[in-house]
């Protein structure tokens, strides 16, 4: 998952860039007030936790191993801001301690293996605390489905971000199913060791499980309807979708056309602009094209709705917060 | 050492009392007395509430009832810097306490908090290193250090407060039987107040003229070392062991001044 | 893909490039990696170019090759995908677009592979250079927020202990004749896992703890005076400089 330099185009490497610090910007003003204090220490030990995380391999079939990625279950166990902005310090430090991941990937890289996993997973998360009963099991179950909606939905964010700044002609439907398809089996392994990693902090240490802060804490009255994000979210997605329809619906070459229309194409350097943003290749492959794009055009409204839920829901101002109530002294 | 008069008690601590959030009564109207310059051990089993009275002492922990005076300093919210200069605490575990990239650093957080800057601050810490014998450590990365060096570069890292009080908890845990004879020479030689919680028996008898024991919360003995080394009513009580073989009456305990 | 690895890579020697600046370092890698990444693929003259620029630094630095390729070895499994490109790429689109194809499938992997590898050898360069806590306060001067270095460098600081603690635990459940091969038997380890994190936390509020005790009020105390490195930034610069001109010229003369 930790790509080099040159997989996608420079232009998509900047545009993630951008999009990854705004991600990363919002996740530090709602985690302010948390981190000014004891929770920077604290947030430092989860990092080194979700690095040395990263290290263990565990068995998936027949003595070939896999190793948890962590957005989701830094997520569940910190909060959606507070683990995004670990699981960015890991992927950043990975980059430029370790050279793990290439530096101008740094933007697609945080994007996918910290701010969706961690966003994502926590809207999934949220949504599955809502349908399964306010147990630890049900805490358990949604955190799995929350992991392996996060693997998921990181290969989903590569396979667009391939749609639009490829560096090379594959089509966009054998990616997305390439990347889809290992991306569900390493899920499953995702889900099964972050459920039951949760599973074993709740059975110690309930209260340091923030996504079941409810269950340890009597308040009441702060579960307020999830509805209000689903419809936001759902705009910003119908939003979304249209926008790669514009572009992408037409034909394969679908900018080159737009930048026809607005009367740009004879400028300069429009070759360089396009392979910039939207790497008309992606779509080749006249037969699979609307395949393709409709496949495209679905995920891509998926994934806008899940991470916007999960900023939505980590940006919401939530009346007293329970961290006060928390025990907060363990040193006996 | 600058500071109060002579005859101001370096360690106040009265009625002290505290239940953690969960419910667990630590402490249950704790009183101790430390006069300046001395050296006492505090005894006492795993869970007697040792190390809750040590994080009370710099407010770390406050108090549910009771009172913390530090060198005439009363413990409340408006003296919490001076009375964390005042008491250096040297952790358990040095891992906890040396969060630093390098020992310089961590030496320098310190002293550097409390607002000194340049020269002034590297002299601080140099004075501190040499005080542990650990000059040659200053470039190192703590966790690159060995047990005892560690022990030793956590002591520094208090010291270079200039503090009133030392407070170290279980010092000699887990150290080689040469790295607890270096740290027995190093406190030896250091001209402060120091409160040693230990349930390290020999270690007490050789560095403490005074032990007070807690069991429950509570101070249950107070005295000579060697007079309560031998109360094998109160050791037994407080499941405090002596090492075998181990005969306070045949051990003389090394000067207070090292 | 590519599980992280605990050991940093600092390289211990005495050179111009480990003794720059260290935010300097980080922008001239920045940019040279970048300006690399721009360069159309077509010019393989100036990636050929930017080998031998990013080899003479590595050089200069006193970092062995050897060292510098075996760690390169993260991006293999890159290069193997971007390898397959040309395979991927033809198929049944061969008969639409004829041989162009199959070209752009093996001008795709070219790119991959030059762009990794040269960006991979500057990464390194840049970790072998610079020691961590340099690194992280090269961050701090950029202006990367306090929070993000902070968090970073007591991650780094804890890194080997919870990863110790982790093997510890894995050793002894070996020893204990645990060997799991298949994905349901993988319970031990995600209980080992939960305790590791149950210990972190609490180290992380023993740690505050202990900052407390030392006076710590919410801001970490700046130990290094700011020098001034007009120098640094003129010398980092022929790197990145370089790059720039060679991916301008490159974009210029190819079609």
């Amino acid at each position: 998952m930790h790509a080099p330099d040159g997989f996608l185009t420079a232009g998509t490497a900047l545009a993630t860039g951008v999009i990854a610090t705004g991600g990363v910007a919002v996740a530090l003003r709602r985690s302010g007030e948390e981190l000014s204090d004891k929770q920077v220490p604290l947030a430092g030990l989860a990092a080194a936790f979700v690095f040395a995380g990263q290290m263990v391999n565990f068995p998936v079939a027949a003595g070939t191993t896999g190793h948890l990625l962590g957005g989701a279950l830094a997520a569940v166990l910190l909060g959606p801001s507070v683990g995004a902005l670990v699981v960015t310090v890991v992927v950043v430090v990975q980059a430029l301690v370790f050279a793990d991941g290439g530096l101008t990937a740094l933007g697609y890289n945080t994007l996918n293996m910290a701010l969706v996993t961690a966003f994502g997973g926590w809207a999934v998360f949220r949504l599955g605390r809502r349908l399964l009963p306010a147990t630890r099991t049900g805490v358990v179950i949604a955190a799995a489905v929350a992991a392996f909606a996060s693997v998921v939905l990181s290969a989903v964010a590569f396979s667009i971000e391939w749609l639009l700044g490829a560096s090379a002609a594959v089509p966009f439907d054998r990616v997305f199913g390439a990347m889809v398809g290992v991306h569900v089996l390493i899920g499953v392994g995702e889900a099964i060791i972050t459920g039951l990693v949760v599973g074993s902090v709740l059975a110690t240490r309930a209260d340091l499980v923030r996504g079941a802060a409810d269950l340890t804490v009597t308040a009441p009255g702060t579960r307020r309807g999830i509805r209000p994000v689903l419809v936001v979210g759902i705009l910003a997605a119908l939003v979304v979708a249209a926008g790669v329809a514009q572009f992408a619906v037409s034909d394969p070459d679908g900018l080159e056309r737009v930048a026809e229309d607005e009367g740009f194409a004879g400028a300069a350097e429009p070759h360089a602009f396009e392979s910039a943003l939207f790497a008309d290749y992606a779509t080749a492959g006249v037969a699979s094209e609307s395949v393709s794009l409709a496949i495209a055009g679905i995920s891509g409204t998926l994934l806008t709705l899940v991470v916007g839920s999960g900023i939505l829901l980590a940006v919401r101002r939530r009346p007293e917060q329970p961290d006060a109530d928390r025990r907060t002294t363990s040193v006996v | 050492m600058t500071g109060p008069r002579d005859d101001v008690p370096a360690l106040v601590v009265e009625d002290l009392a505290f239940t953690y959030p969960d419910g667990s009564e630590a402490l249950r109207g704790l009183d101790l007395r430390v006069a300046r310059g001395e050296r006492v051990a505090v005894l006492g089993p795993n869970g007697a509430g040792k190390t809750t009275l040590a994080l009370h002492l710099n407010g770390i922990h406050r108090a549910t009832r009771g009172r913390v005076e530090v060198a005439g300093l009363e413990l409340e919210d408006a003296t919490l810097r001076e009375v964390r200069r005042r008491v250096g605490m040297v952790f358990q575990d040095p891992d906890d306490q040396l969060f630093m990239p390098t020992v310089r650093e961590d030496v320098a957080f310190g002293p550097a908090n409390l607002g000194l800057a340049g020269d002034e601050l590297l002299e601080r810490v140099a004075a501190a290193l040499a005080a542990v014998d650990a000059t040659h450590l200053a470039g190192r990365a703590p966790h690159h250090l060995s047990g005892g060096e560690r022990r030793r570069v956590a002591v520094a890292t208090v010291l270079a407060m200039r503090p009133d009080v030392l407070v170290l908890d279980e010092p000699t845990s887990g150290l080689d039987p040469a790295s607890r004879r270096e740290l027995v020479q190093v406190l030896a030689a250091l001209p402060v107040t120091q409160l040693l919680i230990t349930h390290d028996l020999s270690f007490a008898l050789e560095l403490c003229p005074r032990s007070v024991v807690i069991g429950g919360g509570r101070v249950v003995g107070d005295g000579p070392t060697a007079q309560l080394l031998l109360d094998e009513q109160l050791l037994a009580a407080n499941r405090l062991e002596l090492p075998y073989g181990f005969d306070p009456r045949t051990v003389a305990p090394a000067s207070p001044r090292g | 893909m590519g599980a992280g690895h605990a050991h940093a890579l600092y390289v211990h020697e005495h050179s111009p490039v480990h003794r720059l600046a260290p935010h300097v370092k980080i922008v001239a890698a920045f940019v040279f990696v970048f300006a690399v990444a721009v360069t159309p693929r077509e010019a393989v003259w100036a990636f050929g170019i930017d080998l031998v620029a990013i080899a003479t630094v590595i050089r200069i630095a006193r970092v062995p090759y050897r060292f510098v390729l075996l760690r390169m070895a993260v991006i293999l499994p890159f290069l193997v995908a971007a390898l397959l490109l040309p395979l991927v790429a033809s198929g049944p689109q061969v008969v639409v677009f004829g041989v162009g194809l199959a070209t752009e499938g093996l001008w795709g992997a070219w790119n991959v592979v030059a762009k990794a590898g040269i960006g991979s050898a500057t990464s390194i360069t840049l970790a072998a250079t610079t020691e961590v806590p340099r690194l992280l306060r090269g961050l701090d001067r950029l202006r990367v927020p306090p929070v993000l270095t902070q968090i970073a460098t007591f991650m780094v600081r804890y890194l080997e202990v919870v990863a110790g603690e982790l093997s510890r635990q894995r050793t002894a459940m070996v020893a204990r004749g645990h060997d799991p091969r298949w994905l349901w038997q993988v319970r031990p380890i995600a209980a080992s896992l939960g305790t590791v994190f149950v210990r972190s936390y609490e180290r992380g509020e023993r740690v505050h703890a202990a900052m407390l005790a030392r006076g710590y009020e919410r801001t970490m105390p700046v130990l290094e005076p700011v020098v001034r490195v007009e120098a640094d930034w003129w010398r980092a610069s022929l790197l990145p400089a370089l790059g720039v001109t060679l991916a301008v010229v490159a974009l210029v003369v190819t079609p």
